[in-house]
């Protein structure tokens, strides 16, 4: 009886050995195929975006001859932007030293007018929604931002008022600031990371 | 020690199998995501628009605002085309720099753009045809530079969303912008 017992335990074991390898394997190619399609969909990489500081971009969005992570990346998010081809959205995460944007913390964007093109500055909270407020701000583009005497500007996201270009950012928690740049037909819109550096704005935190 | 012992002993058969299976399961969950996407942009502004016809949308404001990260930095007027029994005509007028005519397909693709150039008016007149062989000749890939004035430029496409969109330039000329915006027409021409 006891030999029985122990071949049937021996048996068990192995279908449970089997069963675990399986599991392991398949494991393995549902984390590794969903999870690197997922990564390469939300965050890009060197092939699909550039990275300029905190400063993300998706270099073929809304492009007829668009790569599958940027179509994929543009349907998950629901957004419609215009043609890569004209204009650039960039989104910043990030302070220009790398700390996470938060709406607990005040920050300085410090950046130049450019020229050739006309641009925005929004922010938004971390899922791309406005950030309701009393004053009703929200953006600052070309036209509306107010300019120092050599071209620059100043800009303050706070809670708080601040004088000049102030954008609230309420209790929203995490932050994005997006920066749209239109290209007035006069050149292409920069790609390269060092011609793009000089277009893109300085995010300094100031207070947290 | 351990682990040379361990790659010794692997299966290399079934390690190059999973890695096979890794990218296919890639590809395929990639190429399917925007198939999967519950609801796309085109989705999201259709359900409230009419058919051929030019609409301007309220400001983008947080209760309004009918897409993740679209800004409140221009005022928009959308209409939803549909080419399968007739051609439709659209006509705008780009006053001045930030201003833009974008035709996209229901998939997000945006294959016509126009921009304004600065110090230049431009005006729009689009004819958009079904993109099948009714129409030969044509093709979705029309040239993105504005067209000459007085011209009609053909371009071929079935179904999808032309945004007209004003950027904001201040209280001064938020009436001025407006006018442009319902200005602008989107009409059906049956075949």
């Amino acid at each position: 009886m006891s030999f029985f017992l122990h071949k049937l335990r021996k048996r068990v074991a192995a279908a449970i050995r089997l069963a675990a390898d399986w599991a392991l394997f398949l494991g393995i190619i549902l984390i590794g195929g969903l999870g690197s399609s997922w990564y390469m969909v939300e965050a890009g990489s060197r092939l699909t975006t550039l990275n300029v500081g905190p400063w993300v971009t998706w270099t073929a969005a809304a492009r007829i001859d668009a790569d599958p992570y940027t179509r994929a990346h543009y349907a998950r998010l629901g957004a419609l932007p215009l043609s890569a081809e004209f204009a650039q959205t960039f989104l910043a995460r990030m302070d220009s030293e790398g700390h996470r944007l938060h709406s607990s913390c005040d920050y300085v964007i410090e950046g130049h007018d450019i020229a050739t093109h006309w641009w925005s500055l929004t922010v938004f909270d971390d899922k791309g929604r406005l950030i309701p407020n009393a004053a009703e701000r929200y953006a600052f583009t070309s036209d509306t931002i107010t300019l120092n005497h050599d071209g620059s500007f100043i800009a303050a996201l706070a809670r708080d008022a601040r004088p000049g270009n102030w954008l609230p950012t309420g209790g929203a928690g995490r932050l994005v600031i997006a920066f749209s740049v239109l290209d007035l037909g006069i050149r292409a819109v920069a790609r390269d990371g060092d011609e793009v550096q000089k277009l893109l704005p300085v995010i300094r935190r100031s207070a947290c | 020690m351990w682990l040379l012992a361990r790659l010794k002993r692997a299966n290399w058969r079934l390690i190059a199998a999973a890695f096979f299976a890794v990218c296919i399961l890639h590809i395929v969950a990639t190429l399917a995501a925007p198939e999967l996407a519950t609801s796309s942009a085109y989705d999201r502004l259709a359900q409230d628009l009419p058919l051929n016809k030019m609409q301007v949308v309220p400001p983008v404001a947080p209760k309004t605002q009918p897409l993740p990260f679209l800004s409140p930095d221009a005022r928009y007027a959308l209409c939803r085309f549909d080419t399968l029994d007739g051609s439709v005509a659209l006509t705008a007028n780009l006053p001045g720099p930030g201003w833009t005519l974008a035709l996209y397909s229901t998939e997000g693709e945006n294959f016509y753009v126009s921009v304004a150039q600065p110090g230049r008016r431009t005006e729009i007149s689009l004819l958009l045809v079904p993109s099948d062989e009714r129409v030969t000749g044509l093709t979705a890939h029309a040239p993105a530079d504005a067209p000459q004035q007085d011209a009609t430029l053909t371009v071929a496409a079935q179904k999808g969303l032309a945004v007209l969109r004003a950027p904001d330039q201040g209280l001064a000329y938020r009436a001025r912008n407006l006018a442009q915006l319902k200005r602008a027409r989107c009409a059906f021409r049956p075949l």
